[in-house]
């Protein structure tokens, strides 16, 4: 769904304009995920020790804070290969440093809509809070941004060739 | 109506002569004659007798104040001369600790509205003789012909929208101020119009876009905002835009450009005007300041505060649409 | 031999050229006509003084990968040729003239560079003679005219509702003998050679004001002037002069490697940029926008003329149009001029 429109409508089937070409066989979504040291991270660490199942298709990069990924992180992530991104931190309130998750907050807000208004599909960032508890919520999330990555299919707008 | 630029040039040449001889500044940042009557360029002046080539006419359009970097680590004072959009950049270089307004000496230059330039050559009135206020139209006047040009056709596209005609905390200010209102309210239809399309028309759009640029980085060296002690873009190690001038290099760059001066853009419209392969430049800038106002509640993001929209937060009004 | 060839030929000519190679022609996009590879003649915008890039764009590309490297334990290397034939259509006479400046540099001497050697042999230049010169255009101060052929393989004059044709080359021969065999017709000699001295003769307004006369001379004691100083305050720092110039050809070249693969590649870079001179160690031989904008100038009218015995600059104006602040090289001409004077 959009973020650029407000009242959107119920969501239709994702558009795509870069999967003109059809993705190649056995291709599987890679998702770069920013996981703050002290919520999400640990998150996803009891996802793991609580056994629950999620995609293989995510790789986690430990940050000091939410407040540290740089929009950049995330664009030169679609550069060099990724699919999807997730940028996570701890809840609104939570935040290790107090107000990190917060200045984080307004910055996505912006950048997503800005990469939507580039002609990226908005879809393939995502960003939650996600605390050390909510080994669940993790597990969740990741399924759901590589279902929708899935039908999206590869990310090739923003995809540098060497 | 109001007095014209060009009515000011006799003063502001007498007062910088004034501020050089006395050595309160040492040097002026304002503007000369360019190739022709429509195209003035900056000019910065260190001698009395340089002075005599300043100009002050209805064109001039260019933002001086990133000159203003050229000087932090001198002694002395500099003068330049601002109008109200000027003195927003001045205002965003002052507030990021760049410039010392101490160091300033501020020229006000009130203002009705900046004639366009590049649309006014093509009218083919030959050497401009002179400019009047007619009150919303301008008449200009040149050795090969004489036109009345209505302001909402013929000003620059960011006077029409306005809100600061006067440049504020000027040292000294040429003539008077003019009446402080904007010819029509601030329009984002262009943008929404961009928004609504299909993602991959819009996706096409830019790409046409980016595709034409040559990274000569003129929008980044013209603007107040983009003031970093040293560039992302300059910094070899490590390298975040790569030098080749691929699709996806140029993308990287645009994106950074523009969100690394989101929310601290001052809406002058130099990267745009400047931009030699005419990339709408300011369609980036301004879907962020639409996004600020939408989103975050500031009104006006474009007039630099002491902290702005990025720095700062509001832990229950904000948007949450991450939980 | 003088041949003439109908809007409708010419049209026709090039959509056989685009189907057979890469046809570069001036489009017009957004409001910027530039030269761009096209797939049919009905991109092709005819309605331009000149480009807003030039020629250079595809002789000597402003990023050129040069090899690929794999490291797998052992070192292999492949070397990228650039092997397309391209026909470049609508090359206006200043950015001929600054083809055969560039080969001197870069194609003579004891060192040519292969990979524009390559593209110079790949390439076919149909030029086309200017109707109408904006009034930014000076070409001829440097002796060149709106109707200049040297360096076209074909060249092309409007004339009327037709066009005059000229093949100056083998290459442009088999142009009009191949893929345009049977769209070209003879033309009236003496009437030919009319439109052609009308082309060499079209007055070049700012061309008039701009007098390069010894300027090469005039500054081989100019490099200590306090001029440098004054002009070159309000420089930008941009690269719009170096990018948009036909005769600029300064680049950098380096590695992008991920992993064990890799490319080489080089792109153009600009004297205007702190970075260009800037070396391993912080020093920097070109600290201030001074001696920056010295060396842009100094190469163009003093350095390269002292070596090859023309100026690097072919008038076309681009930087009269284009440099943000009024900073270009006519201007500085002029200046150079009027310092002189008054010494």
């Amino acid at each position: 769904m959009s973020v650029n429109e407000k009242a959107a409508p119920a969501a239709g089937p994702a558009t795509n304009p870069t999967t003109a070409t059809p993705a190649p066989e056995g291709w599987e979504p890679k998702i770069i995920g920013f996981a703050c040291n002290w919520c999400t991270y640990a998150g996803a660490d009891l996802a793991g020790t609580s056994r629950i199942q999620y995609p293989p298709n995510i790789r986690v990069i430990r940050v000091p804070c939410s407040g540290r990924i740089n929009p950049q992180f995330v664009v030169r992530a679609f550069q060099r290969g990724a699919d999807g991104v997730l940028v996570a931190g701890c809840h609104p309130g939570d935040c290790h440093y107090s107000t990190g998750n917060y200045f984080a907050r307004r910055r996505y807000l912006l950048a997503k809509r800005f990469i939507e208004y580039l002609g990226v599909e908005p879809e393939r960032l995502q960003v939650r809070w996600i605390s050390g508890s909510e080994g669940q919520k993790f597990a969740d999330t990741v399924r759901e941004l590589t279902e929708k990555l899935r039908a999206l299919g590869p990310q090739r707008r923003l995809r540098e060739t060497l | 109506m109001s007095a014209t630029f060009t009515d000011h040039q006799a003063a502001l040449r007498d007062e910088v002569k004034k501020l050089l001889t006395d050595g309160s500044i040492k040097g002026f940042i304002g503007y000369a004659r360019g190739r022709d009557s429509y195209h003035p360029v900056p000019a910065i002046v260190t001698r009395p007798d340089q002075v005599d080539g300043l100009i002050l006419d209805q064109f001039s359009i260019f933002g001086l104040t990133k000159y203003l970097l050229d000087y932090i680590f001198e002694d002395g004072k500099m003068g330049i001369v601002v109008k109200g959009c000027d003195a927003l950049g001045l205002g965003r270089l002052i507030n990021d600790h760049r410039v010392d307004r101490n160091k300033v000496h501020v020229v006000g230059l009130p203002c009705a509205g900046v004639l366009n330039g590049e649309k006014v050559a093509k009218l083919g009135l030959g050497k401009v003789q002179r400019v009047t206020d007619k009150g919303s139209a301008f008449l200009v006047e040149g050795d090969k012909g004489s036109k009345e040009l209505p302001k909402t056709e013929y000003l620059w596209d960011k006077c029409l929208w306005c809100e600061n005609h006067n440049p504020a905390g000027a040292d000294t200010l040429l003539g008077s101020e003019v009446e402080n209102v904007a010819m029509k309210p601030r329009d984002f239809s262009d943008i929404t119009a961009l928004e609504k399309m299909p993602s991959a028309e819009r996706a096409a759009f830019w790409t046409r876009q980016f595709s034409r640029c040559i990274r000569c980085y003129a929008c980044r060296n013209v603007c107040p905002a983009c003031n970093c002690r040293e560039c992302v873009f300059d910094i070899a190690d490590p390298r975040w835009v790569g030098n080749t001038v691929k699709l996806s290099e140029q993308q990287m760059f645009h994106f950074t450009r523009a969100f690394h001066v989101a929310g601290r853009c001052v809406d002058c419209g130099e990267c745009e005007r400047v931009c030699p392969m005419e990339i709408p430049l300011m369609k980036l800038q301004r879907k962020l300041q639409k996004d600020v106002i939408e989103l975050f509640g500031n009104p006006k993001p474009f007039v630099p505060s002491e902290v702005e929209v990025l720095g700062q937060f509001r832990v229950t009004e904000d948007p949450e649409e991450f939980m | 031999m003088l041949l003439t060839i109908t809007a409708d030929n010419l049209k026709s000519l090039l959509d056989k050229l685009a189907r057979d190679s890469l046809l570069v022609a001036p489009v017009l996009e957004d409001g910027v006509t530039r030269l761009k590879p096209v797939k049919a003649a009905s991109e092709i915008a005819l309605d331009y003084s000149n480009t807003a890039t030039s020629i250079k764009d595809f002789l000597f590309p402003q990023s050129e990968d040069l090899l690929r490297f794999v490291t797998d334990g052992t070192l292999s290397i492949e070397e990228i040729k650039p092997e397309r034939a391209q026909v470049a259509f609508g090359i206006r006479p200043c950015d001929l003239a600054s083809v055969a400046l560039m080969d001197k540099v870069l194609t003579t001497g004891e060192y040519a560079d292969t990979h524009y050697q390559a593209r110079r042999k790949n390439t076919v230049l149909i030029g086309l003679a200017c109707e109408s010169p904006a009034d930014t255009c000076f070409c001829t101060s440097y002796g060149y005219n709106p109707g200049h052929s040297a360096g076209a393989d074909v060249m092309l004059y409007k004339d009327g509702d037709q066009y005059l044709a000229e093949a100056l080359s083998d290459k442009g021969r088999e142009v009009v003998g191949g893929p345009g065999e049977g769209l070209f017709k003879p033309a009236d000699e003496a009437a030919g050679q009319a439109v052609k001295k009308a082309y060499a003769e079209k007055e070049v307004p700012f061309g008039k004001e701009v007098d390069v006369e010894g300027i090469d001379q005039l500054l081989d004691n100019f490099f200590d002037d306090q001029y440098w100083d004054d002009v070159s305050k309000k420089c930008l720092g941009c690269g719009t002069c170096t990018y948009v110039c036909p005769t600029c050809h300064c680049f950098l070249l380096t590695d992008e490697a991920r992993g064990g693969e890799g490319l080489r590649f080089r792109c153009w870079d600009s004297c205007m940029f702190a970075n260009y001179t800037k070396m391993a160690g912080g020093h920097n031989p070109r600290p201030s926008k001074k001696e920056r904008v010295r060396q842009r100038f100094m190469h163009k009218l003093n350095y390269y003329p002292h070596r090859y015995h023309s100026y690097l600059c072919t008038g076309c104006g681009r930087c009269v149009a284009m440099c943000p602040v009024g900073l270009h090289i006519a201007g500085v001409i002029k200046d150079v001029k009027g310092v002189k004077a008054h010494a």
